[in-house]
C-alpha cells in the first residue's frame, strides 16, 4: 500500500470500511511519514471539532417575529422572506414602527442589507399613498 | 419527541403566531450559530437565520411528527442557506469585520498566545474557503455528520462532498503548516 493522506482523513472521519481500515493501520505501523501526518491531521481535527460558542445577536428575536408573521401570511408560498416583505404592507409598517421606537434602524440597516432597502421603498410608496389620500 | 414540543408544532400548523414564535425561540440560537459558521459574517448570518426561520414555518406542514425535530430543522436551515448562497455573489469579507474567534483556555500565557494565533489563522483560512466548502466542513466537524448524511442534507453528490472536504482541509492544513513549518501535503 502506498502513502495516501486522503485515506488518513477518511480514517479520522470514521469513513473507512473495516477492510480498508485494517490495511491502513498495518501501513501506519511501518510508515513513520504517515504516522507523522496522522498526528498533524489529528491536531487539525481537534481544532475543527472544537465547539465554537456564538452568542445570538440582540435583534434575533425581532427578526424571528418578523419571519413568523411573513410566513403565516397566505400569499408567501414560494417566496423568499424579503420577497414576501415587498408584497405585504403590514409587516413593513410594523417593522418601521419597531425600528423607530427602539432606535435599531442603524443595526437593521447593517443587518438587512438589500432587504431593508426594499422595506423602505415599500414604505415610501405607502407614504405617497397616504399623502395623496390626504390631499383629496 | 417531547409532548410539549409536539403540541407546540400542532399549534404552529394551525397558524398560531405565538406558538411559531415560541417554537423558533427554542432553536434560534442554534439556527444563528449554524448560519454564522457557514457565513462567518454577522450581517449575512442574520439574514440567513431570518430566511431560515421564515422557511421553517412555511415547511412545518411537511414535518412528520414521528421523526426527530432537530435533524429536520437542520435540513431546512441548510437548504435555506444553500438557496441564499446560490442566489448571491460570493462575499469577500475583510478580516476586521469578522467576530473574534473564541479565546484559548490554556493556563500558560505563551501557549495561550500561540493557540490563539493558530485559531486565528485557521479562522482566516476558513473564511477564505468557498462558502459551500465551509458549509460541508462545518457539517462534518461541528455537526458530526457522515459523508452520506452531508450528501443527503445538501443534495450534493457524495463525491462532491469528499472533494470539498479534501480541498478545504488541504487549505486549512496549509494554514497550520505555516506555523509549524510542516512540509507540504502529498
Ligand atoms: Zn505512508
Amino acid at each position: 500500500m502506498n502513502c495516501d493522506y486522503d485515506l488518513l482523513a477518511q480514517y479520522l472521519d470514521g469513513e473507512l470500511a473495516d477492510n480498508a481500515r485494517c490495511q491502513l493501520l498495518s501501513h501506519l505501523r511501518d510508515c513513520p511519514v504517515c504516522r507523522r501526518e496522522l498526528g498533524r491531521l489529528r491536531f487539525l481535527w481537534l481544532e475543527l471539532n472544537n465547539p465554537v460558542e456564538i452568542a445570538p445577536p440582540a435583534e434575533l428575536p425581532y427578526l424571528r417575529q418578523q419571519a413568523v408573521r411573513a410566513a403565516l401570511a397566505h400569499e408567501t408560498a414560494g417566496l423568499t422572506f424579503w420577497e414576501s416583505q415587498r408584497l405585504a404592507w403590514t409587516p413593513v409598517l410594523l417593522a418601521a414602527g419597531f425600528l423607530a421606537d427602539s432606535g435599531l434602524l442603524n443595526t437593521m440597516a447593517k443587518t438587512a442589507g438589500y432587504g431593508l432597502r426594499i422595506s423602505l421603498q415599500g414604505l415610501g410608496r405607502l407614504g405617497m399613498q397616504l399623502v395623496k389620500g390626504r390631499g383629496k | 419527541m417531547a409532548c410539549e414540543e409536539l403540541a407546540l408544532i400542532v399549534a404552529c400548523r394551525e397558524g398560531s403566531l405565538e406558538a411559531c414564535s415560541q417554537l423558533l425561540s427554542q432553536y434560534e440560537g442554534y439556527i444563528y450559530s449554524l448560519c454564522y459558521r457557514f457565513s462567518h459574517q454577522r450581517e449575512e448570518a442574520l439574514e440567513m437565520a431570518q430566511e431560515a426561520m421564515f422557511r421553517l414555518i412555511q415547511a412545518l406542514p411537511s414535518f412528520q411528527p414521528n421523526r426527530r425535530f432537530k435533524p429536520w430543522l437542520r435540513r431546512v436551515v441548510i437548504n435555506s442557506c444553500l438557496n441564499l448562497i446560490r442566489h448571491k455573489e460570493p462575499a469577500t469579507i475583510p478580516l476586521e469585520n469578522a467576530e473574534r474567534w473564541p479565546a484559548a483556555t490554556a493556563a500558560d500565557p505563551a501557549a495561550q498566545a500561540e493557540a490563539l494565533e493558530i485559531q486565528h489563522s485557521l479562522h482566516k483560512a476558513l473564511q477564505d474557503l468557498p462558502v459551500i466548502t465551509r458549509l460541508v466542513i462545518v457539517l462534518r466537524h461541528q455537526e458530526g455528520l457522515s459523508y452520506q448524511e452531508i450528501a443527503d442534507e445538501t443534495g450534493l453528490p457524495i463525491g462532491t462532498v469528499r472533494t470539498h472536504l479534501h480541498r478545504g482541509r488541504q487549505r486549512l492544513r496549509a494554514a497550520l503548516s505555516e506555523h509549524y513549518a510542516w512540509e507540504a501535503s502529498l
